[in-house]
């Protein structure tokens, strides 16, 4: 806990010295339409003029606050503008490592099965790709292919930007509720519409979730092999259980203990993949919304957008620490 | 073949050689190290056979011309062929990569050696400040970093170099606080010699093989870091040949012409898998825990 407090004010020093000593400090809070003469007024009240110790201080207090600064491009306050697109992140990236982890984990078990034969030699390949593929061109691709090529074969063709199609979306109107365009639908029995919201999710969680699978499935595998080396694994083959009991039920648990913490690591390459994808498919969630800030200078937003992702990660580390707690009895807080 | 007896080697020998066996013994290993020594022969000899004019020589009758015989890759929307920006651009990727590491590496090499060495309060502030940067993704770092210092090529490069070093400082540390505690070092103390010259000359060299395995294995990642960050309009500007950059271009002609956006793809593909490949091998001949 002690940590993670840490980690986040030295996380708002970072941001603190790019947008307040780096950058013009008064940009984070005036408009095109400030008037020149509430300059000073805006100067005292965020005591811009002040030593750093007292900047910082209040920098912190106005982020405890909300007021993250205001957006240029978004003509609209940074968290507010934030808000609106975390929903669209968020179901992208749950979406991306929901599907990782249910190919990734499978297969990791199955290489793990038949080392160093050809299941293990095709997971090699595909875990040695993942990391090599720039993502933003993976996106173009599939697009390119499942869009693009499908239609031209009179396929049935995948959706390649956006999060649902705008004509049925205005027949169908979306209820918002949670915000995540699946949950949201479900609920409101708008099923049209979660057929629609899905097939556009399939494109851009794959190619984000492409990196993060051969690394799931790598660590699931050693992990596997691992466990599956120890005496209790032999006790209880030697019990006569059946292979499928001796896997699933008492070599799972304890070989899950290290892919959980790469699935906590995989969540920051999920993160730090969001501006790369979600320019390539229009998805409208807050990474677009960091990149298209950089074409305009918008640094309030940028610097937004690193303080949430930061958020994020230090929440889904503390989520892993949890999660161990409950695989391995051992571990205590 | 006759066994000759390995002491008649000098270790360094012995171990080069045993390297070397090992490295035809995996298959996947060797391909990958082939396959990067061409793809690096091929970046560097590049732009010596072709004129880098090419990059700035536009002739928009050209334009956008399939692949074919007199133009392999076809052409952009500038109309240069696409062949040879590529190995144009490959060569500045390649470059601003090693460099990237290489800044890292002595960057991280010097924090981790003199935190782990000195220990105390220096040490603790030293980690708190990784697990900072750790807590952030990198590329939104760097995202943020390079907004904060401007445009252009050199800031990128910059911009990468400052949030990639924690790594290598994080490894190096650990060793240092190992190696520290071994009896040479108090032989060196006690002859007098100095914490400055004993850290860079006697535990630095002793305690790098595994920052140079993990340098190797980050060149992948980061050739796709500094290609991604182009992607998004950082560095180069647009007649520069990049692969980033070239790929941003073709976007808008994805449909009408997929080879812009396929080919400079690929080239960033297959440099970073041999990078890949290569870094893995290196692990493995290193790390004798895994020579089996």
């Amino acid at each position: 806990m002690f940590l993670l407090v840490f980690v986040l004010v030295g996380v708002t020093i970072i941001v603190f010295f790019l947008s307040q000593v780096l950058l013009d400090p008064l940009a984070l809070y005036i408009t095109e339409r400030t008037r020149e003469d509430a300059i000073p007024a805006l100067i005292a009240y965020y005591h811009l003029n002040d030593p750093w110790p007292i900047r910082y201080a209040v920098y912190v207090w106005n982020l405890i606050r909300g007021d993250w600064g205001y957006s240029r491009s978004l003509s609209q306050p940074v968290l507010q503008g934030m808000a609106g697109r975390f929903p669209a992140t968020m179901e992208l990236a749950i979406a991306a490592i929901i599907w990782t982890l249910v190919a990734g984990i499978p297969a990791g078990i199955i290489s793990a099965l038949k080392n160093n034969k050809l299941p293990d030699h095709i997971s090699r390949i595909v875990a040695l790709t993942g990391v090599s593929t720039p993502v933003f061109w993976l996106g173009l691709l599939l697009q390119l292919v499942f869009f693009y090529y499908f239609h031209l074969l009179g396929l049935p063709n995948l959706p390649s930007n956006g999060r649902y199609d705008t004509t049925l979306g205005l027949e169908h109107p979306v209820t918002q509720i949670t915000g995540l365009m699946v949950v949201d639908t479900v609920v409101t029995g708008n099923f049209i519409m979660t057929e629609d919201v899905v097939a556009h999710l399939i494109l851009p969680s794959f190619a984000l979730g492409f990196i993060s699978l051969g690394v799931i499935m790598r660590i699931m595998r050693s992990s596997m092999l691992e466990v599956l080396r120890q005496d209790y694994i032999i006790l209880a083959r030697s019990k006569g259980l059946t292979e499928r009991v001796v896997i699933y039920r008492h070599a799972l648990k304890n070989a899950m203990i290290p892919t959980v913490t790469v699935a906590g690591l995989a969540v920051a390459g999920l993160l730090g993949g969001a501006p790369l994808t979600e320019t390539v498919f229009a998805w409208p969630g807050m990474g677009r919304l960091a990149v298209n800030a950089i074409g305009r200078n918008d640094a309030p937003l940028i610097m937004g957008f690193t303080l949430i992702a930061a958020l994020i990660l230090v929440f889904a580390n503390l989520t892993v620490d949890i999660l161990y707690a409950y695989l391995d009895p051992r571990i205590k807080y | 073949m006759a066994v000759r007896r390995p002491s008649s080697w000098s270790p360094a020998v012995a171990e080069l050689k045993f390297a070397g066996h090992l490295l035809i013994q995996n298959k996947v290993v060797l391909a990958g190290t082939i396959i990067a020594v061409a793809v690096l022969i091929a970046a560097v000899i590049g732009p010596v056979v072709i004129n880098p004019a090419v990059a700035t020589s536009i002739y928009l009758p050209g334009r956008l011309a399939p692949p074919g015989p007199e133009h392999w890759l076809g052409t952009d929307d500038y109309g240069r062929d696409l062949l040879k920006i590529i190995l144009l651009s490959m060569r500045l990727d390649i470059s601003a990569t090693l460099t990237i590491v290489g800044a890292d590496l002595v960057i991280g090499v010097l924090f981790g050696a003199f935190s782990g060495f000195m220990g105390g309060k220096l040490d603790e502030a030293m980690m708190r400040i990784t697990d900072v940067f750790f807590s952030i993704p990198t590329l939104i770092l760097a995202i943020a970093v390079a907004a904060a210092i401007g445009r252009g090529l050199n800031n990128l490069i910059l911009a990468i170099i400052i949030v990639g070093w924690p790594g290598y400082t994080r490894i190096l540390r650990g060793q240092v606080l190992a190696e520290k505690e071994k009896l040479y070092v108090d032989a060196l103390r006690a002859l007098g010699i100095g914490r400055v010259r004993i850290i860079l000359r006697h535990i630095v060299p002793n305690t790098i093989y595994p920052v140079l395995v993990q340098a190797t294995l980050d060149l992948g990642g980061t050739i796709l870091l500094f290609a991604g960050l182009s992607f998004l309009g950082f560095g180069a500007s647009a007649l520069t040949p990049e692969l980033g950059r070239l790929i941003t271009a073709g976007q808008t002609y994805i449909f009408q012409a997929p080879w812009l956006v396929a080919f400079p793809g690929i080239a960033i593909l297959m440099v970073s898998l041999a990078f890949n490949l290569m870094g893995d091998g290196i692990r493995d001949i290193l790390d004798p825990r895994l020579r089996r």
